[in-house]
């Protein structure tokens, strides 16, 4: 899929574990890995108000478009 | 999900339906093997309930392919109680919408749609005994089951869709 979730890259920079982000969301781990490693077909607003809220950043730090044309 | 009332007697019918058809059908195999053993005995029972005139020998045959057609019909039947056992299944285990039960439901519709053609079959049938001066139960054209004939064929397209949209569902996050 085009559209890159770069979660991971953020969590990094906020020095935050996956497993923190979970219970601090209210998301369960599981689930938040599947977004994490970009399995996830769709993401809910809600999901991503609550990622923005806890890791103080805009919804365009966590996913990106690349078509491949760009690389 | 909990195995509610109504689930388990469907379960218990299924599987009672499902065993009294297979009997059902080696019953049939064993009255057509029995109508060549039998033949004159069948006969002289014919021509003594319906007097000298009757064509016994046309009657006869015409019971045996009677009972030809209970096979596609019996075969037809356990795919619907096969699947729709299955389906209950799917239902206790808390998953029933699923492409594979989508699929079931088609199956369902086709096995119908052999039912529905058999029982145009069952109405030649009729028509046939009816020149050959022999008593036979009325019949006439079962619409409600082409309605639910289509109305399967819906659902399942519904089902389809449905299962779909839930997989999709599954992996928004």
């Amino acid at each position: 899929m085009p559209v890159i979730v770069k979660l991971d890259a953020v969590l990094h920079a906020r020095r935050m574990s996956l497993t923190e982000l979970a219970t601090a969301v209210e998301i369960s781990p599981v689930n938040l890995s599947i977004l994490k490693t970009g399995k996830a077909r769709a993401i809910r607003f809600s999901t991503l108000e609550a990622i923005c809220r806890v890791l103080d950043c805009q919804p365009g730090d966590l996913l990106a478009f690349d078509d491949g044309e760009n690389a | 999900m909990a195995d509610d009332g109504v689930l388990r007697v469907a379960r218990g019918a299924l599987r009672f339906f499902l065993i009294a058809n297979l009997v059902a059908m080696a019953a049939f195999v064993l009255a057509i093997l029995l109508s060549f053993g039998f033949t004159a005995v069948l006969e002289a029972r014919l021509l003594a309930k319906y007097g000298p005139s009757l064509d016994a020998a046309s009657v006869v045959q015409a019971m045996r392919l009677l009972m030809l057609a209970a096979f596609p019909a019996g075969a037809a039947l356990n795919l619907i109680f096969s699947r729709l056992l299955a389906m209950v299944a799917t239902v206790r285990d808390g998953d029933p919408f699923t492409a594979a039960n989508a699929q079931r439901l088609q199956t369902i519709g086709w096995a119908l749609l052999v039912l529905q053609a058999l029982d145009l079959l069952l109405g030649a049938f009729a028509l046939w005994f009816t020149t050959l001066h022999v008593e036979f139960g009325t019949w006439s054209p079962s619409f409600g089951g082409w309605i639910a004939t289509l109305m399967v064929f819906v659902l399942a397209r519904v089902f389809r869709v449905g299962a779909a949209m839930r997989d999709d569902l599954a992996m928004t996050i």
